[in-house]
This record gives C-alpha cells, structure tokens and sequence, in this order.
C-alpha cells in the first residue's frame, strides 16, 4: 500500500506524468534557467546597455577578477553576510519570544491577537521603506522616543551613520520578516504534544528549564527550515535598503544585490551587474541553498 | 468532465493573454507618446494632453528618476513601431552624448528647418553640449542647479545677514550649528552630494578634467574637497542620509532655516499646503568660492528616439512645449527655468520667480559635467567618497582621491 | 507549557507581547493616519493622535492619477499569475508523485533553489526576450516574470502536500476504475484543497508585492500598484500626504485578504517547515 504499488499501473513509455510535469519545466526553462545563462554568457563580455555584445568584447572572467579587486564589492560581500546573519538572528530570537508568548495565552486571545502580528509581513517592500524612512527620521518618532531615554543623535547616528546604517536596514527587515517566523513557529508549538509538558509540569521542571530542554529541541527541523528560507531571502532582498540608504554612507550598507541594481540601473554597466548578480547566486547557495537540498534529502531518506 | 476542465483552463489563459497583450483600440489620432519624470512640478505638464494644440493625440508616460533611464533605455532598443515605444523623450543633459553616441537619437536640424523654430533662441552654451559631428540632438529646458534657500522670517528674527561670499556662508553655517540646526545640504551618497561638491569646485573655476586627461589631484580639486568637508561638518543632523527631498522637507518643516536645495524643487517650498516657509522663503546664490557662484549646468533635453515612427509628429510636439509662450506659462506657473535666452529677461518672469536671477547667474558662470563614458560609473564612485568624506572625522582628502585617479585615469 | 508562574512574570509577559505588538502596529497605523491629515501636520512629533480626518491626499490621487487602472492591473496580474502557478504546480506535483523513481523526488528538492536566483540576473535577458516577441509593455509578461519566480518554490510546496496524502486514496480510486487524470480531479484536488488555498494565498501575496519585475515590465497603461507608489519616491516628489495616501490603498486590499484567509497563509507557510 505505499508509493510503489500505485506506480504498478504506471507501464513502460507511459507519458502522463512528463506531460503533467512538462508545464511547470518549460515554464521555469524558458524563463528562468535559460536567462540565467544568458546572463552569465552577458558577464563574460564588457557590455553596456545599448552596446553590443559581440566576440570583440568576450573579456572571459576578467569581470570576475576586476570585481573581486574593486573594494566596494569586497565591502558588499561583507555587509551581505552581516545583512543576512543580523536579520536570521534576529528573526529566530525575536520570533521564538514572540511565539511562545502567544502560546501561553488563551486560544481565543491567540486568534484575535495573530492577525495584527502578521500585519507586516503583507505590506510591500517598498511601503515598509517609505515607512521606515519617515520613522528614523531625524525628526521622526523613534528619535523623539530616544530622547526622552536620553539618546541623542550624536549618540545614535541611525541611517546617516557609518556603524550604525546596516543596522537600521536589519531593523527594517526584522520588522518585515519577524511576522513569518512567528506563524511557522506557532504552528509547530502547536504539533507539540501538550503531554510532555504534563509530564515536565509533574516532574516540578520549570518553565525555563522546560523551554530549553523540551521545545528547542523538538522545533530543531523547523528553526533549520527558517533559516534556510529566510536566509536566502535575505540575500536577495535589496527594496528595503534601497529605501532607505541606497548603500550609504560610504558604502556601509551597500549589499551584493543593491550594488549590482545600481551598477545596471544607474552607472549602465550591464555586465558588471551581471557579474555581480551572478556573485549572489553563488554567495545564496553556497551558504543558504545547499545545505538545505541536502538537509532535505536526508530527511527524506529518514521518512 | 476532465475534457470540460481543460477547454475551460485553455479559454482562460486564452482570454488572458488577449486581454493582457491587445488593448489595440484603433485611436481616430495617432499617438504620440512622451516619456517624462515624475518630478517636474505637476502643473507644468498636466494638461499637456488637453492643451496640445497639435493633431495628434499625445499620452505621457512619467516614471520616477530612478527608473527613467531604464525605461528609456529599454524603448530605444525596441523595433520601430512596437506599441509603447516612446516617441518623444526627456533626456537628462550628461545622458545625451551616451544616448547619441550610441546612435538612439535622431538629429533635430531638418525637422526644425521644417517646422520654422529656429534653434538658436536657446542657450548657446547648452546647445554646444547638445551639438555632435555638426548635428544638434535637443532642446534644453528645465535648467537648474543649487541655491541657498532660507527663512527670511528666521533671518530677520535672529538678525542674520545674508552671506555674500563663501567665507560668510560657512559662518553662518557654524553658527547654526551652534544653535542646535545647521545648514541643510543633499550629503548623502546620491547625486545631490556630487552636485553641491560640483559647484563649489567649478566656483574656483577647477575642473575634473583638464586637457582631455582626468585630474582629480590638483590643488583646486582638493581644496574643494576640503571647502565641501567644512560645510557639511556644519550640517543638520541626519543630513548624511539626505538626498534633494529630504533637505525639502527640513526647509518645509522648519527644522533647518538655511538649505541648499536644488531649484527644480523650489516650488515645492512654495506650496502652502506642504510648506511652513510658503510665505518667507528667499534666495540667493551659492556661493563656492569668494564670492563666485557657479552652476553644475543640470538641464533636461527634448529629444526624439531614433525608432520614433512620426518624427514630425514628435517634433511638433517639442517645439509646442519649448515655445516662448509655453515656457513662460510654465516658469509663472510652477517655478522651472527655460532655456530661452530672452525669458530670462523677462519682467514678469524676473518679479514672480525670485530664484531665477540666481540661477541664471549661477548658469553664466557655470560647466557641464565632463563626457565620457566612464563618468556615470566615476559619479557614483565620487558619491560614495563624498558621503565617506562628510561621515569620518579626518579624512585625507589626497589618498582618497588618487584612489580613484589610479582607477579612472588611465581609462578616462 | 502552561506551568504556572509567579504573578509578576506574567504581567512581564504581557507587557513584552504588547511591546511587540504595538511595534508591529504601529509604522502601519502612521501611515494610515499620515495619509488622513494634511502634508504641513505630518511634521508634528509626536504625530498627534487624534485628529480630524482630511481627504485631500485622496481626492488629489484620485484627480491626477489614474487610480483605478493601477488597481485593475494589480488584481489582474495578481490573479492570473495566482491560477497559473496553482493549477501547474498540482499538476507538476501530481507528475513527481506518479514517477516510480525516488531520483525524481530528491530532484524536486532542487526547485528549491530557483527561490535564490537574484531579479537583476533574469530582469534584462527577460526582458530582451520578451521584446523580441513584443509582449514588452503588457500585463502578460509581467505574468510571466511572476509565474517563474513563485513556480518552483510553490512546486515543491504541493508536492510537499501531495506526498502526505495517503496512497490508500490513489489505491481505492485505481480499483474503482478511475483513470489517474479523474482520481487527480475527483480525489486528489478536494483533499489538496487547503494545500492549493495555502499556496494560492502566499502566490498573491508575492504577486501583488513585487515591484522589480512589474516596473521593468509594464509602461504606463499596465502599471500596477506598487508601480505606482515606486514613482512617488522617485527622488523629487516631496508631498508626504499623497505618499501615504497611494501606499495605503496599495497595501490595504492584500491585507484584507491576509485577516480573512489567515488560516490559509498560516498553513501555507508552515508546510514543509513542520510537516517536511
């Protein structure tokens, strides 16, 4: 009764199930993975938009090489994997709080209360920018609350600061992204079985002991299933930054994506933002999609 | 049952994509469609469609800055006659020797010959930047550069003077300073920052590239880097994250008296119903060096694409809104600055839009950014060493800016 | 976890979940409130609370732009992208279950990875080969982009879905005499229902969000919403009031449908994380 006997009414050159799959494959092909390697045969070439991509301008890798010395992308590089770091942090942190705090509350309470935690996550990117933008604002709210606790702008330069840019843009993104950790989570506090607390409550364990040892552990294949998703969103998110500080000061919240958005857009080198693009894919899989193929392949071979 | 389902599905996406390709109404006119920028004061273009007196039927197509010249770019690579395509374009000035030599535009001699507007009523020295191999490309309108902007209810109370000369200005930027405000300036790392350094260097008459080849190390290109330091250690708070509207708004909302705000923008702070300073703001120029001011020449060009399929069309449509009576309508009514030589002069234009004497003045004195195809990328370069420069506290201006010269000179 | 607690943890407790709360609420409230006074009152700080509601920013949006086509755009897109990717992915799904070899599914993980690939690295090659077609411009290409970012990943997400369904169910329907084609719509679609409704709902939710794609892709009869907020901060428009008005009504539909469809978007997004 499992998946094999069903596959015994499938014959030999049975063409169902290509032609069931074939939609989606030329679908993703056509517009999806032939771009890409058109992009990819674009970066091996020194083409500017409205240039001419030919054999006289195939320059092979040394678009790579030149971007590996240009100490923007170095810096890009950097700031991408603080970025991405800083937000999947703080998403988990936050999120685990946020979502064991609902738990304990009653059921109905949790009804009402989880659609306005969800809130942010429908806004558009470039919303939540505008919003973030007026809120950090020198003369916004956040500085006034932070003058009243005593925190002047000397103090905290937000996004017009060198140290502090990158983690105003994290900010934001927390507040985007915050909402979808807490969903998963909840959803998975709730598949945990209420008798194992029984048995920790009789056993007199309290309720932090209880967290760490009982929960942590069972969430441990949700927590990885967050990190690689949001993870690589992370790397290609580029709206927020945009918004607000457009890779400033001095470059200190330049991140991979934006600076290969703006090289395109705004500077016209279309290779080199191919290039840079290409950079990110490579960057999002190495640290974000492999290891998630493989964890879930390995989970499914434990099913 | 399965057979209905998939007819259905088909109809569907069949349906679909009629609706989403083809909404090819037969128009009794033929278009004309102008590609324009969201930031032209919004009664300066808003009727054009109604007001056009041409025959064809004209549909402007605005975007905001950031997405204008890819959309440009996306046009002119289009085959002639696709639906869309734009026929008439409004270029910014440093994109137009790009744009030409690229082959994009189409030269405007014969169609001005054609239609009777003779070229010479503008600018001479914008029409210069617009003539390649003989040809001339566009028409400029829209000038603008930076002006100081102020609270003259602020000034009288507090017994400012107006500053005279550089020297006064970065006075009385310290002095706001030290109350607590500043002088409000675009520093963040966008174009804004580029212009102000700009200006302040073309008021010592320096330039970025001198006898063809690129100098960025000359004594007068670091001196001012240094005057530019100076000013922006005196600025506002949070003016490191400021492009052209955020310095808007600190002038809108009181929070700086003083700002340099680029004039496409003044009328913005005109407007009683967004602006605090609607009845007391003043003008005067920017002063880089001395007492000099000299524009960073920024205009906007009409041109008409190369794959245009009714060039005359679009040509009539160009000289209608660069005409003597449209642009003076346009200056009264919404603050911008032809390129007409003879509106200057005008009375009425000269009493209603305060800021255009300073302009003008700041124009005759003024340059055009450099051409060159690397530019665009050694901008955005520059912005990020500008922003670098006004966020540490000692910066060696040197280092920097032989950096980039090893970058950039030798490709230049 | 409902061990009791001291008196005051639990006001603790509340206190931090109001925190989180309000700072969730809050930048949303601004904005609505923002768009309901005068641009020269948004300049007061704190932003005053309550206030007598002015119409202005939206009279003035409705007179100078044309609001209703955004909107129409927006919910066409949204939506024939929405039934594209739903009705391939079931079917892409229900292929990869049909597939007796077990390489197939681990390949289907692989679809994942067509979440990582960057906007800028399809953006112009799509572009290029759109126009060459001449869909540049029109709605359908920018259905098109949306299709082929969310197929893979919603791909995986059904297929996810479909491999829980127990195979008694295909069993039973093969030795009722259906064939695979009607036990995929008579069996498999009406238990897949909340999968579908899940992975509908994020669809929209991307669809209706994206801005780099619809920018690059539509001119200015096919703008969609968030277009259209894209050009008022374009670097020079400064009318604070008309901002908050066009990005209220840009992001007030897609959260009507969040509240009402929580349960689904709930569900959708979990899948994979709990269940996988």
């Amino acid at each position: 009764m499992d998946r094999k006997s069903f596959g015994l009414s499938m014959e030999k050159g049975d063409l169902l199930p290509t032609i069931l799959i074939l939609p989606t494959l030329l679908i993703v092909l056509c517009f999806t993975i032939i771009p890409m390697f058109y992009g990819i045969y674009v970066s091996l070439h020194e083409y500017r938009l409205g240039g001419s991509l030919s054999s006289e301008n195939l320059v092979g890798i040394s678009n790579y090489v030149n971007a590996f010395k240009d100490s923007t992308t170095k810096k890009a590089i950097v700031n991408t994997v603080i970025f991405a770091v800083g937000c999947v942090a703080g998403d988990l942190v936050f999120g685990t709080i946020i979502s064991v705090l609902l738990y304990r509350l009653k059921e109905g309470v949790q009804h009402i209360l989880r659609p306005f935690m969800i809130m942010p996550l429908l806004v558009a990117p470039i919303v939540t920018s505008l919003m973030w933008t007026s809120l950090l604002d020198v003369n916004g709210v956040i500085y006034w609350a932070l003058g009243k606790i005593g925190i002047t702008y000397a103090q905290f330069k937000g996004v017009s600061g060198t140290s502090t840019a990158l983690f105003c843009c994290i900010t934001a993104h927390w507040w985007t992204n915050i909402p979808f950790v807490v969903i998963v989570l909840s959803a998975g506090l709730l598949c945990i079985s209420e008798d194992l607390y029984e048995a920790a409550y009789c056993d007199g364990v309290g309720l932090m002991k209880t967290f760490w040892y009982i929960t942590l552990p069972l969430l441990k294949s949700v927590y990885m299933t967050i990190i690689l998703i949001s993870g690589v969103d992370t790397i290609k998110s580029m709206d927020v930054v945009f918004g607000l500080t457009k890779g400033g000061p001095n470059n200190s919240s330049m991140t991979l994506n934006l600076y290969s958005y703006l090289q395109a857009f705004e500077s016209g080198n279309m290779s080199y933002a191919m290039t840079l693009s290409v950079l990110t894919l490579i960057l999002a899989l190495v640290c974000f999609g492999i290891p998630f193929v493989r964890y879930n392949n390995r989970k499914r071979n434990q099913s | 049952m399965k057979k209905l389902l998939v007819v259905l599905v088909v109809m569907v996406l069949i349906s679909g994509f009629v609706f989403a390709t083809g909404s090819k109404e037969a128009s009794a006119k033929s278009d004309v469609v102008v590609s324009m920028w969201t930031g032209i004061p919004r009664e300066h273009l808003a009727k054009v469609q109604d007001t056009f007196p041409g025959s064809s039927n004209i549909i402007v197509d605005e975007v905001g800055y950031g997405s204008l010249k890819q959309k440009q770019l996306l046009s002119f690579q289009s085959a002639k006659g696709t639906s869309g395509n734009l026929d008439v374009v409004f270029v910014n000035g440093p994109w137009m020797s790009e744009f030409v030599n690229a082959g994009y535009l189409m030269s405007l001699d014969e169609l001005a010959a054609a239609a009777g507007v003779d070229l010479d009523a503008y600018d001479s020295a914008l029409m210069s930047n617009l003539t390649f191999n003989g040809k001339t490309y566009g028409i400029p309108t829209f000038l603008q550069c930076i002006v100081c902007a102020y609270d003259s209810n602020y000034f009288k109370e507090n017994n400012i003077k107006v500053p005279t000369n550089y020297d006064e200005l970065l006075a009385l930027a310290k002095q706001l300073k030290a109350k607590g405000t500043g002088i409000a300036m675009p520093a963040s790392q966008a174009n804004g920052s580029y212009t102000t350094w700009s200006q302040l260097l073309y008021s010592a008459d320096g330039y970025i590239v001198q006898d063809g080849k690129l100098d960025l190390t000359s004594d007068t290109v670091v001196a001012s880097l240094e005057r530019y330091k100076a000013l922006t250690d005196n600025s506002c708070d949070g003016a490191l994250n400021w492009a052209h509207e955020g310095v808007i708004k600190a002038l809108q909302s009181k929070v700086a008296p003083l700002g340099l705000s680029m004039s496409g923008n003044n009328s913005y702070l005109h407007d009683p119903s967004a602006s605090l300073i609607a009845d007391s703001v003043r003008y005067f120029p920017l002063y880089g060096y001395g007492d000099t001011a000299a524009a960073n020449q920024t205009y906007w060009v009409w041109a008409i694409p190369a794959n245009c399929s009714d060039p005359k069309a679009a040509f009539e449509f160009i000289a209608w809104v660069t005409s003597y009576d449209y642009e003076k309508k346009a200056t009264l009514d919404s603050y911008s600055i032809s390129g007409l030589t003879a509106l200057a002069e005008d009375k009425e234009v000269v009493s209603k839009v305060p800021f255009a004497g300073v302009v003008m003045e700041a124009f005759s004195n003024g340059k055009p950014d450099p051409i060159n195809p690397n530019f665009d990328s050694l901008k955005s370069k520059m912005n990020a060493l500008l922003s670098g420069v006004a966020a540490s506290s000692k910066p060696n201006f040197k280092a920097l800016l032989s950096e980039l010269q090893s970058e950039y000179g030798a490709k230049w | 976890m409902k061990q009791k607690v001291k008196w005051y943890f639990t006001i603790f407790e509340r206190a931090l979940l109001i925190i989180f709360l309000f700072a969730a609420v809050f930048p949303i409230w601004l904005i609505i409130t923002n768009s309901l006074k005068s641009g020269v009152d948004t300049f007061k700080i704190p932003p005053s609370v309550f206030f007598k509601p002015v119409l202005n920013n939206y009279q003035q949006l409705f007179k100078t732009t044309n609001f209703e086509n955004y909107f129409k755009n927006s919910i066409v897109v949204a939506s024939f992208t929405t039934v594209i990717v739903v009705m391939c992915g079931t079917f892409a799904a229900y292929g990869i279950r049909l597939f007796k070899s077990k390489k197939v599914a681990k390949l289907s993980n692989i679809l994942l990875v067509g979440r990582a690939v960057p906007y800028i690295t399809i953006l112009i090659p799509l572009y290029i080969m759109l126009n060459k077609i001449g869909l540049t411009g029109s709605l359908l290409a920018v259905i098109i982009a949306h299709s082929t970012s969310t197929l893979p990943f919603n791909t995986w997400l059904i297929s996810g879905f479909m491999s829980d369904v127990p195979g008694e169910l295909f069993e039973s329907a093969t030795i009722d005499g259906c064939t695979r084609m009607q036990t995929l719509f008579r069996i498999i679609f009406p238990t897949l229902k909340p999968a579908i409704a899940s992975s509908a709902i994020l669809v929209l939710q991307f669809s209706w969000n994206e801005l780099i794609y619809a920018m690059g892709f539509t001119n200015m009869k096919t703008y969609t919403m968030t277009v259209a907020v894209a050009r008022y901060t374009g670097g020079m428009v400064v009318n604070w009031g008309t901002i908050g008005a066009i990005a209220c009504l840009s992001s007030i539909p897609i959260i009507a449908v969040g509240f009402f469809a929580q349960k689904y978007l709930i569900s959708g997004m979990t899948a994979g994380a709990v269940k996988g």
